[in-house]
């Protein structure tokens, strides 16, 4: 794990690789133009604080101070968005750090609450519960997916596109060559990768070598949320067989779990 | 009542809906001028746009968006008046017809609990999977929390509470019917609409004293049952 000085301070548009960098890491595909374009937004005040390494930014936290209203009475809040750790730095009590200081700020803005968003399968609720985000609502997501396998396809395209840009993604993007078979009782796709990106196919193709079979409402659930699949999987929803390095690595690529 | 396809000339009714539904809500985010012009240029606005139209008035409106296949109705949102009449379901309907128009590949849409469109949105595309995405709020300042809960109950015309929270006390402006007591948390939960009175009361995480049946329907006036909504995550 890298030692270094660490820095807090409020970011500029001088920063924006660095935390186009950071927000690769965490969330997908991101670059310096977009992160310049919205910290010049003037749509609502923000403070986006960052932790610098001897210089590199390695944690972010974003402060939008927003209005939510109740009964049409404005109610200004301190909302946080953009948590987010290179992979590198993470486990060194950065983002919570960040996140202290965040919740000073909002204070002293005389703010009375602060609001986030964000997924129950992810480590960081846990800091969020401990720095006293008590107050919590799900949201609910209505899917209905008419055609399975080109929905597959649109999700590797996008997984593709964002391992390509990080570098442990992209060590497993260049070395993963194992077929995967996707098996409902109304579908079968075939998953295979060529080092750049993935290619989705209908159909069994091949001899795959990792095979997860469920139904389609169970393979759906799973996409990108890891508490699912380890669920769906201890409670024989979908059933994942093949050699363990390689079906270790596929939960990763599905539920997209970088904790590299 | 008619449903059409929205036109420029209509957006600042677009609007006015909006404002009027915030007023009934816990939780909707202020919009200015520069989200609504950033969310009409926006490339994800792009698809079914639609508004409810009677006697010459925007009542509702209804927003969707496709990207190569994949559906996602963005917001449906009606005049609270209109509640219980046909124009949500009718609303909901159409924006699905229309974005089902090209064979989609999936049609998708994300509510919280008090979105008056989820009803029909469930009804229409299916039950929710299992919660992934969450909210979270916490009180950061008690003494702020406690103005602006008295903002909402003057407005709430419930000026006859005084609040207790984490040791601070306000009043509403009237001579006291009952002291509520609870911590900040659990106020800023009943102010967005996430926790119910009456739960919290049974609780004992909300106190109300004197402990009378008048003092306690003073205080269930002034958090009268709302379920958060938020159409805009950040």
């Amino acid at each position: 794990m890298p030692k270094g000085r660490t820095v807090v301070r409020t970011a500029t548009v001088r920063d924006a690789a660095g935390i186009a960098a950071v927000y690769r890491h965490a969330f997908g595909p991101s670059t310096a133009a977009g992160v310049r374009r919205s910290l010049r937004s003037r749509e609502f005040p923000r403070d986006l604080l960052i932790a610098l390494v001897d210089g590199v930014v390695a944690s972010t936290v974003d402060i939008q101070y927003r209005t939510l209203l109740v009964d049409g009475v404005p109610l200004r809040t301190g909302g946080i968005a953009g948590v987010a750790t290179r992979w590198e730095f993470r486990g060194r009590g950065l983002a919570t750090r960040l996140m202290r200081e965040a919740l000073r700020r909002i204070r002293a803005r005389g703010i009375s609450n602060t609001t986030l968003f964000t997924g129950h399968p992810l480590p960081a609720i846990r800091i969020y519960r401990r720095l006293g985000y008590s107050e919590a609502s799900d949201w609910r997501a209505l899917v209905d997916i008419r055609r399975p396998v080109p929905w597959i396809a649109k999700r590797f395209e996008w997984r593709s596109r964002w391992m390509r840009q990080t570098p442990a993604a992209r060590a497993i993007l260049r070395t993963w060559r194992t077929r995967v078979l996707l098996a409902s009782p109304d579908w079968t796709a075939t998953i295979t990768c060529d080092g750049e990106g993935f290619t989705v196919r209908s159909g069994r193709r091949g001899r795959p070598e990792v095979v997860m079979r469920g139904s389609s409402k169970a393979i759906f659930h799973s996409f990108g949320d890891r508490l699912a699949f380890d669920r769906n999987v201890r409670t024989g929803k979908v059933r994942v067989a093949g050699p363990p390095e390689a079906v270790r690595t596929w939960r990763r690529v599905l539920t997209l779990e970088w904790t590299e | 009542m008619r449903i059409r396809a929205m036109r420029a000339t209509d957006r600042r009714g677009v609007r006015a809906v909006y404002e009027a539904r915030t007023r009934v809500s816990a939780g909707l985010m202020e919009r200015n001028a520069l989200y609504w012009r950033r969310r009409w240029r926006d490339p994800r606005s792009r698809g079914p746009a639609l508004v409810a139209e009677d006697r010459g008035r925007v009542v509702g409106y209804a927003l969707g968006g496709a990207d190569g296949g994949v559906t996602i109705v963005r917001e449906v949102v009606w005049r609270p008046e209109a509640d219980g009449t046909d124009v949500g379901p009718r609303l909901v309907a159409e924006l699905l017809r229309r974005l089902g128009r090209r064979k989609p590949i999936s049609f998708a849409a994300f509510e919280m609990e008090g979105s008056p469109a989820l009803p029909f949105l469930e009804a229409a595309i299916g039950p929710p999977r299992p919660p992934n995405s969450v909210f979270m709020a916490g009180a950061v300042n008690p003494r702020a929390l406690l103005k602006d809960a008295v903002r909402v109950l003057r407005r709430r015309r419930a000026r006859n509470l005084r609040l207790r929270v984490d040791g601070h006390t306000a009043t509403a402006g009237g001579p006291p019917a009952a002291t509520v007591s609870m911590e900040a948390n659990v106020l800023l939960g009943l102010l967005l609409g996430i926790r119910d009175f009456d739960r919290e009361l049974r609780g004992g995480r909300v106190r109300v004293t004197p402990r009378t049946a008048r003092a306690i329907a003073a205080a269930r006036a002034g958090f009268p049952p709302r379920r958060i909504w938020i159409a805009d995550a950040w």
